[in-house]
């Protein structure tokens, strides 16, 4: 009977999840040490809980993993499970080889933990700390420490905190950190804290989580100038409590802006921050609904994220915003998923200017069979050019006849018609003859 | 052409464009340079070559996959074991052959029909029990009285869920 080399039965493993590799390590002792040495086995480390049986596994996996790099998560969220010994010294053994660092425990264990983290970290490239408030506990949140893993971390670019406070004075770790996450409970007013670039210098994209934003008035210079340097700012707060962003943090300067869900003066505080003629596009994620509205001069985009519940028919609508012409006399570019178009289109007035349409076909609109195109009629009599395109792991097919009866319901004029990733199906020669110009491309458009 | 010579002595005359799927080959060739020197493969019997060509000229032409496929490769389709209808066929052969065949195919440097030997004893694996994998391979379960404590334990905890 022939038989295969180790080598040989780890290319078989490597096919194997978790579950699987724990089947073959019962099959013999030299499949056990094979399947424990699969990357899929240690190299990924999540701790839950504080059973025998996950405390079991995560030794195994830390032993298994040698002298190689580790991701390690703690999410110990339960006050009653106690964070015992063992889960604090996995930290402590593998924190010289972590390259990802996530520990999610409650605050009364930061003492703990602080001591550990002194240590040096020089493989890590992400770290979140999220410390968890509980009743007894008083309200100041604890500091890092400003020899946080000694200042080791060169490669460290992404760290999101939440309830805690920056070092008091600034860490060596963070000098090289270009994604910044803050966050406080939900519920809570988050400080704008004014040491924020002078801990984390090299900030381009800034998250900030809470209930609201407390910012003190009026930011020094050195705050205002290290905003010039930003790429990205993220903000997730309540509804109203958006507004901040626009008015009272110098998020002008920042190119790509995105807020969540927000009342109708806070979008008119962000267009207020694009110039010119503005492209906007509503496009149905898997988690939300994204209206982005981008100024043609400078490229500066500022995106909502809106909840999907207000996207079906009947409910509060927040496209509630394009009832308002002041801000529909600027769009020249209006792209729309398909899934969304008959909530959208009854919105736009019939004066608008837009002057290319693009309708998208997002995941929600895969088929096989052919896609039938909106039949709810959107005017645009300034329409030069139709695109229809298909989203980047999708191709759709739709018949040449619905594209001329659709574009017929738009402008009866003589368009350009762009096709991406859209396959006509039928009448070619009389699609063609119906545009003024046709290109066919299967390229994703962003 | 090339000549290529197996374990058992006997010579594959083949197109050079169907020898170069194999990597090992492939670098052989331009070592050698223009040359009608048959190539060794001590390795490889005649029967498993007949077969590993039967492939290499199925696939002959296809774009040979880049030296640093794997770390490209994202997660989802590294643990993918489809395989395609016509591989399937191929593959089908009684597990001393299929292990040739991977054994021929890691040698002669070979990815893709690694590959579909790999993905073949995966699919053959899933779903079995231990005991079931040791009777369909012929395997002797060699743990130590530690290993069989720790195993003992494992599966307690997963009978508990």
């Amino acid at each position: 009977m022939q038989r295969l080399p180790n080598e040989l039965w780890a290319s078989v493993f490597a096919l194997f999840d978790l579950s699987d590799l724990t089947i073959v390590s019962q099959v013999a002792a030299h499949w056990r040490a094979v399947a424990f040495d699969q990357p899929q086995f240690w190299r990924y480390i999540l701790v839950q809980s504080t059973s025998p049986e996950s405390l079991y596994w995560t030794s195994r996996k830390v032993a298994a993993s040698l002298q190689r790099k580790v991701s390690l998560e703690v999410v110990i969220t339960d006050e009653q499970a106690p964070v015992v010994d063992e889960i604090f010294g996995y930290v402590e053994v593998t924190l010289s080889r972590c390259y990802g660092l996530r520990l999610e425990l409650p605050r009364s264990y930061w003492g703990r933990l602080s001591d550990i983290l002194v240590q040096p970290a020089p493989a890590l490239e992400h770290f979140a700390l999220k410390l968890l408030l509980s009743d007894d506990d008083g309200v100041e949140e604890p500091s890092l420490p400003a020899d946080l893993f000694r200042g080791s971390s060169t490669s460290l670019r992404e760290v999101h905190l939440h309830g805690v406070a920056l070092p008091v004075t600034s860490a060596t770790a963070f000098q090289h950190v270009d994604t910044v996450d803050l966050s406080v409970p939900d519920a809570s007013w988050q400080e704008f804290d004014l040491r924020l670039f002078d801990v984390f210098p090299s900030t381009r994209a800034l998250t900030l989580f809470g209930g609201g934003l407390r910012v003190p008035q009026p930011l020094p210079d050195r705050v205002v100038d290290a905003f010039t340097r930003l790429e990205l700012l993220y903000v997730q707060y309540y509804e109203t409590e958006n507004l901040v962003v626009f008015s009272q943090l110098p998020s002008a300067v920042v190119p790509e802006v995105s807020v969540a869900h927000s009342d109708i003066g806070t979008v008119y505080a962000a267009l207020d921050q694009l110039s010119g003629p503005i492209r906007l596009a509503i496009i149905d994620l898997p988690l939300a609904v994204h209206v982005t509205f981008s100024s043609a001069e400078t490229g500066f985009w500022r995106t909502f994220e809106e909840a999907q519940s207000d996207f079906i028919p009947g409910a509060y609508n927040a496209v509630a915003i394009l009832e308002d012409h002041i801000i529909l006399e600027r769009v020249y570019l209006l792209r729309v998923s398909l899934s969304l178009w008959d909530i959208v289109s009854p919105f736009i007035p019939p004066d608008n200017v837009i002057a290319e349409l693009m309708l998208f076909f997002d995941s929600k609109s895969e088929s096989t069979a052919l896609v039938a195109l909106p039949t709810l009629p959107l005017k645009c009599p300034a329409l030069h050019t139709l695109v229809l395109q298909a989203s980047k792991d999708n191709i759709v097919s739709v018949a040449a006849s619905d594209i001329i009866t659709f574009v017929d319901l738009v402008n009866s004029g003589m368009v350009n018609l762009e096709l991406h990733r859209v396959l006509p199906q039928g009448n070619r020669e009389g699609l063609i003859a119906r545009f003024a110009s046709f290109e066919e491309t299967m390229n994703i458009l962003v | 052409m090339v000549n290529l010579v197996t374990s058992d002595n006997e010579t594959f005359t083949v197109d050079k464009d169907v020898a170069e799927r194999s990597v090992l080959i492939k670098n052989m060739l331009e070592d050698v340079g223009e040359s009608d020197q048959p190539i060794p493969l001590p390795n490889v019997s005649s029967p498993v070559l007949k077969k590993v060509l039967e492939y290499c000229e199925h696939h002959r032409g296809e774009p040979l996959p880049a030296a640093d496929a794997d770390s490209n490769q994202d997660e989802t389709r590294k643990r993918s074991t489809d395989i395609s209808e016509w591989d399937q066929k191929f593959i089908t052969v009684d597990q001393e052959m299929l292990f040739e065949i991977i054994l021929a195919a890691n040698y002669l440097d070979i990815k893709p029909l690694l590959d579909v030997g790999c993905k073949t004893v995966a699919n053959m694996i899933k779903g079995k029990t231990p005991e079931e994998i040791r009777k369909l391979f012929n395997i002797v379960n060699d743990f130590t009285p530690e290993e069989e404590a720790q195993i003992k334990k494992e599966n307690e905890w997963a009978e508990d869920r």
